[in-house]
């Protein structure tokens, strides 16, 4: 199997895995952290990468046990944050932040509020699929799933969210 | 017409195992807010927009990760070398630059935002052990500002040694690893600035 060097690897993957672990985190400033963590762990063992899996299936691997070792952490140092002080913490950055864009704040805010009380598996599968753009066959590569398994997380997380969001999309489509 | 048979259509064409929607679960659209949202929930998740960051950006935070991972070795092991006062912070486990800097648009005296820099080396070529850890607080500037260091929340200024004009921290409380939390507080004309950093110590497994 073809092994990119390691530089292709990080100036392709940089930005999914930065969005990927956003929005797992809810805060840009942590997330740019991880971000680098992720690929500071996967530059040490690249050495060690035969090839097996995709680069990206080994990348996600490491991004998915960086967030968890983030949780652990978060729940072991203080409390959840608010999202206000999650926005107030991102900070000054080069990057085009979901907040500085057309899409309504508030709308966004609310997104991000329903999408962290989705299980783990559901939020990574909704993140890889809306956010990143990946296929069905490409999510369940990533996550070492089946297909339907994958369309299966997607068709519940929806329903999830649409509750969740159901009271600001119903004024919404009221209007 | 059921809304959960509406779902299933709508699930299918979200999914892309369907082009479209059939003509009776479009009517079933109009008349159903709850199918309906359902709807506008994918076409608001297909729009949200990503972050990206530049080119000369992700050139940076590449060539710093290099860094970060590579420190020099040369003949001996490089950190059981003696090594020079201004080595030392590129070696350390760990650095905290604190510097202020006039403007970069001509000789400004005016006082600008202090900017502050966290790069980390690990001692062993491998991974930042816990054990194997500093944290220098390299000042740069004319005058040291009032600062406080805290690991995982304690506060470890007290800990801190004096060392070739630095302030090294070689151990980190219980030899935590995982994530660990650094921050950096400082107090500078009267403001108090603050940076942290998330690192992981230890070795992943992958």
């Amino acid at each position: 199997m073809h092994k990119p060097p390691f530089e292709e690897v990080f100036m392709t993957y940089h930005d999914r895995i930065l969005n990927h672990i956003y929005w797992q985190v809810g805060n840009l400033e942590d997330a740019r952290d991880l971000t680098q963590q992720v690929f500071l762990q996967a530059f040490r063992a690249y050495d060690r990468f035969r090839g097996e899996a995709r680069v990206s299936t080994w990348l996600y691997r490491i991004a998915t046990n960086t967030v968890r070792s983030f949780f652990r952490y978060r729940k072991r140092r203080r409390p959840p944050d608010s999202l206000e002080a999650l926005e107030d913490a991102a900070g000054p950055v080069a990057v085009t932040h979901p907040s500085e864009t057309e899409m309504p704040r508030h709308w966004l805010k609310a997104l991000r509020r329903a999408l962290s009380e989705l299980p783990e598996a559901f939020r990574q599968t909704v993140v890889l699929f809306y956010f990143e753009g990946y296929s069905i066959e490409e999510i369940a590569e990533i996550l070492q799933v089946r297909p339907g398994t994958v369309k299966s997380r997607l068709n519940r997380a929806r329903l999830l969210l649409r509750d969740a969001l159901m009271p600001l999309m119903g004024e919404e489509l009221g209007s | 017409m059921k809304c959960a048979e509406v779902e299933r259509w709508m699930m299918e064409v979200m999914n892309g195992d369907r082009d479209v929607l059939p003509a009776e679960a479009r009517e079933h659209l109009q008349t159903c807010p709850s199918c309906r949202a359902l709807w506008t929930l994918h076409e608001g998740l297909a729009q949200v927009p990503v972050i990206r960051t530049s080119l000369p950006e992700r050139r940076r935070l590449l060539e710093d990760l290099v860094g970060q991972a590579r420190p020099q070795k040369k003949g001996r092991v490089w950190w059981k070398r003696p090594l020079p006062a201004w080595s030392l912070a590129m070696a350390a486990g760990v650095v905290f630059v604190l510097g202020w800097f006039a403007g970069h648009r001509g000789r400004s005296s005016s006082p600008v935002e202090p900017a502050a820099w966290v790069k980390l080396y690990p001692l062993d070529g491998e991974n930042l052990r816990p054990d194997a850890f500093q944290v220098v607080v390299a000042p740069v500037g004319e005058e040291l500002p009032k600062f406080r260091l805290l690991v995982n929340g304690e506060d470890m200024t007290e800990l801190l040694m004096r060392k070739d004009g630095y302030f090294v921290l070689s151990r980190l409380p219980d030899e935590e690893t995982g994530l660990v939390e650094i921050v950096l507080e400082w107090t500078w004309k009267g403001r108090t600035y603050r940076m942290k950093r998330l690192v992981y110590v230890g070795e992943m497994e992958i």
